[in-house]
């Protein structure tokens, strides 16, 4: 079952007080298999946070069909299995912890919930600072606090906005491995996050969001791999020279070259390198990091 | 998408047209006012200043006051003009005086209640008969009636009072009186006198010789017992504490008696153009004493209160509602009120000739 | 029950800050200080004298119930107008606070209607009111009973009566915070309905002041649909005074005055459901 749908998503902003109507969604096609860690990624401005909103109901489209879990957005029903941690997140400073915990197993209709808060509070290392008010914590400890809320009765859909904002490095390794968890035990991951490595850490799929349309979708490694460029070793009596006359270019980092090129200039490539001495030890296409893919699909150029 | 029906509104609209006619209905028909508290009586007010001046028509002398050592004794006194039925009135403080303010009385509603209810009792018009055979209308020709223990003080229009009628010896008394002394007894028990068609005096025979020498101005002038200032209300007057004692009987009797040992001086005045409001102010030597027994008053109002309130008595708690005792300097004054609807209440059973008299 | 959750998480809240908890305090202090300072002597059910802080008060001799009649029938007007006021003041920020982003988006993406936050929002802030009202009106009530042995209910009357009239104020609080997110915005519009509401239960008075005519309709079907919160505050006044309340009525002012907050209601679920955050 799909976990996330959306078929012709639109949302323009009206204008108020003159100003011109803003088109965030122009048309989304996009779905989230159950089980899948997905992550929406684009530059400032793509339409990422609204097109969450639209799938969770907390905006209305202009146009186009969102299901959340095979319902409605609208419905409470399949939002009560899924946890949601908004990008910026406020908690009644006059409460702690446990309270606001508390008050959202209640309104998730929990049973056991103190169990469940405490195995959250343990988790998120929340511990120490269980008992004091929520106006006194750090922006990390808030960041955590917002984790156990969403985590809160074991969603069936996590989205996450951000979700290591304002994390130490060990923290997020200690959120990537709690995620790694989630999705061991079912859950669907749906993550928007300007932090490029921790999607590349965490999702297996990808969906590229530019000027309100998905530019790229699929599968991360399918997305990195480049289908023009090769990764190239010779042995060590390979020349520089005639290898660059073959067309083969240093590899930017570490040893070995590089060629782009279609199969048929490479393996012609290839032959006149081994008719210059140079043996061919390793050949592979080369595989591109998140940011690559997402200057190519934004069209800025490297 | 298609456009969903904005259901909120259209119950918004449909609960705004509850609300507006609920709120009609809680309004009905306008409250009455609310009933204004009765006017008690405690001080002259603008109109009984001007009865005040208007009633001072009887020029008197001063006694002659000592001559200063360089005055040569020629200059007469300037005459002062005072109310004759004033300075008529008894001046002893161990007796009660009252005054009755007759025309002012037969036009509040109290007055026209008790007209009302005398004419239905007897069947006829007594003050009609009272005119023809006495030659006095009580109702037109009575100003003011003044009842003392030993004798009553009727000031008016009492010129045309048929006096000859009675069998008696008519005796000059000063300038302007005159005693009739009824031939029936000897010696008389009553007489009766007459002051220039204005004032007539009936009662014991001293009585009526000292009111008639007060008029004439044969007694040293010393204090009167009721000054100008004190002449408010439709009724008013002074009665030593020992004289309402009488009216405190059983479990009460002991507050009459408080009441003869402390005040020693009470002022009567009661207003009864609508609500019959009384105040009494209660003055005497020991500021303590006075101030207990007001204490007292008022708690046995409060008491007397509940009681009736217990007892089922409507009226009476009703009654006692409006009482009060307030504190004033040198004494205090008690306030009691009897409102309109209650006093219409008791004179509704006043009917036809030998029904029981209307009342409490 | 989400409505009921909302609303106990909002009294949790309201309970936790400072200032609320400084003006229960301020309250009981002045309580206690009256307790202290007020002294009224009864003699046979008769009010024979009344001290603050030792002066004499010069008070007249009279029953006890009639002569604290003017104190019940002043407290029961400051219980009223005063828990309005209070009302006003310490709810404006609840409804722009929830609505705040960050903390209106996690709200909205659990398993409950919009209308449900609304609703619970109210209910809280009421029973918030309703509280504060009856702490005061029960405070002066307990406290002149035991000084007096009089029993007068006036002071609850009147904490029930604002806590009526305190729903349509609440809700056009409410209703402008969905529109615009301000405290002062949301405060200023409860105090608009609050006048609005004072001229309404006396616009049959204020009516004979316009010229018979246009002026006079238009003014006399504009307050038509206006709760008559005057009239609920002469409620609590009429107990105090021991004069009668025409129950029918009562129950029509009552009624029409929850249908007028509720009517308002609808208008901010119809704005918070077509709201996007």
């Amino acid at each position: 079952m799909l976990a996330i749908h959306a078929s012709g998503l639109a949302k323009t902003y009206s204008g108020a007080f003159g100003r011109r109507p803003q088109e965030a969604l122009r048309g989304v096609d996009l779905d989230v298999s159950e089980g899948t860690a997905f992550g929406l990624i684009g530059p400032n401005g793509a339409g990422k946070t609204t097109f969450v909103k639209a799938i969770l109901g907390l905006v209305r489209p202009s146009a186009g069909v969102a299901r959340l879990l095979g319902g409605d957005p609208g419905d409470p029903r399949p939002r009560a299995r899924v946890g949601y941690l908004p990008e910026r997140l406020q908690f009644p400073p006059a409460l702690d912890a446990r309270a606001i915990l508390r008050s959202v197993a209640r309104l998730k209709r929990l049973r056991d919930p103190e169990a469940a808060i405490d195995r959250r509070i343990d988790e998120l290392g929340l511990a120490e600072v269980a008992s004091r008010r929520a106006g006194t914590y750090s922006k990390g400890m808030r960041q955590r606090l917002g984790l156990a809320c969403a985590l809160l009765g074991a969603p069936a859909l996590l989205v996450l906005d951000e979700p290591t904002d304002g994390l130490d490095p060990l923290a997020r390794v200690e959120v990537r491995n709690l995620l790694a968890r989630e999705l061991a035990r079912g859950a669907t991951l749906f993550l928007n996050s300007h932090l490029l490595s921790e999607t590349e850490r965490v999702c297996t799929r990808i969906g590229i969001l530019v000027g309100g349309r998905i530019v790229r979708e699929g599968a991360l490694d399918a997305m990195r791999e480049s289908t023009s460029r090769w990764a190239v070793r010779f042995d060590g009596n390979a020349q520089a020279q005639p290898l660059a006359a073959a067309g083969f270019s240093p590899a930017a980092r570490g040893e070995g070259w590089t060629f782009d090129g279609e199969p048929p200039a490479l393996n012609e490539a290839l032959e006149r390198a081994r008719r210059s001495g140079a043996l061919l030890v390793e050949l592979s296409r080369e595989s591109r990091d998140l940011e690559a893919v997402l200057q190519d699909a934004v069209g800025v150029p490297r | 998408m298609r456009r969903r029906l904005r259901l909120p509104l259209l119950a918004a609209a449909l609960l705004l047209g509850i609300a507006a006619l609920l709120l009609s209905l809680a309004e009905g028909p306008r409250p009455a006012q609310a009933r204004a508290e009765p006017s008690f009586p405690r001080w002259l007010r603008q109109g009984e200043v001007e009865r005040v001046r208007a009633r001072r028509t009887l020029p008197v002398s001063m006694p002659p006051a000592p001559a200063p050592a360089w005055a040569s004794g020629d200059e007469p006194e300037p005459p002062r003009v005072r109310d004759p039925f004033l300075l008529a009135l008894p001046r002893d403080p161990g007796k009660a005086l009252v005054v009755l303010e007759a025309n002012a009385l037969r036009h509040s509603r109290l007055g026209e209640l008790f007209v009302e209810c005398v004419m239905r009792k007897e069947g006829r018009d007594p003050f009609e008969e009272a005119r023809r055979e006495a030659g006095i209308d009580p109702l037109k020709d009575i100003d003011r009636v003044a009842y003392t223990p030993d004798g009553i003080i009727l000031f008016g229009f009492l010129d045309r009072a048929r006096l000859d009628a009675i069998p008696s010896r008519v005796l000059s008394r000063g300038e302007h009186g005159r005693i009739y002394v009824p031939d029936a007894e000897d010696p008389p028990t009553f007489t009766l006198g007459t002051w220039r068609g204005q004032i007539i005096a009936l009662g014991k025979p001293d009585f009526v010789e000292s009111t008639l020498d007060r008029l004439d101005g044969s007694t040293a002038e010393d204090r009167v017992l009721i000054p100008e200032y004190l002449t408010y209300g439709e009724a008013y007057g002074v009665v030593p504490g020992a004289a309402l004692q009488g009216l405190f009987r059983g479990e009460q009797a002991e507050l009459g008696a408080r009441i003869a040992r402390a005040a020693s001086r009470i002022e009567l005045h009661a207003d009864a153009m609508r609500d019959v409001a009384v105040v009494a102010r209660f003055s005497g030597a020991d500021e303590a004493a006075t101030e207990d027994l007001g204490t007292a008053l008022g708690g046995a109002l409060a008491l007397g209160r509940v009681q009736a309130a217990v007892s089922g008595n409507a009226s009476l708690a009703e009654l006692l509602e409006h009482a009060r005792v307030v504190r004033g300097a040198g004494g205090f004054s008690l306030e009691l009120a009897l409102p309109i609807e209650v006093v219409e209440r008791w004179f509704s059973g006043c009917a036809g000739p030998g029904s029981p008299p209307a009342g409490p | 029950m989400m409505v009921l959750a909302i609303a106990q998480d909002l009294l949790a809240e309201a309970r936790s800050r400072r200032w609320v908890l400084a003006f229960l305090a301020a309250a009981t202090l002045v309580l206690a200080a009256v307790a202290v300072g007020l002294r009224f002597e009864v003699v046979d059910g008769a009010l024979a004298a009344t001290r603050l802080f030792g002066g004499d008060l010069r008070s007249d001799v009279r029953s006890v119930d009639v002569a604290l009649r003017p104190l019940f029938v002043a407290t029961s007007y400051v219980v009223f107008y005063g828990g309005l006021v209070f009302g006003i003041v310490a709810t404006a920020d609840f409804a722009p606070t929830l609505l705040a982003p960050g903390r209106i988006e996690p709200l909205l993406a659990l398993p409950l209607r919009r209308w449900h936050v609304l609703a619970g929002t109210f209910l809280g802030v009421e029973l918030l009111v309703l509280a504060a009202a009856l702490y005061g009106g029960a405070g002066v009530f307990v406290l002149l009973w035991i000084k007096t042995g009089v029993a007068n209910a006036g002071p609850l009357a009147a904490a029930a009566s604002a806590a009526v009239a305190f729903a349509p104020v609440y809700a056009a609080m409410l209703a402008t915070a969905l529109v615009a997110r301000s405290a002062a915005l949301s405060a200023g519009s409860g105090l608009l309905i609050l006048v609005a509401g004072i001229v309404a239960g006396n616009r049959a008075v204020i009516a004979e002041l316009f010229q018979p005519g246009a002026s006079r309709a238009v003014f006399v079907g504009l307050t038509a649909i206006l709760p008559r919160l005057s009239s609920l505050g002469r409620i609590g006044a009429a107990v105090s005074a021991d004069a009668p309340v025409a129950a029918g009525a009562l129950l029509a002012l009552v009624a029409g005055t929850a249908v007028f907050a509720l009517a308002i209601l609808a208008i901010g679920v119809d704005r918070f459901d077509r709201k996007d955050f």
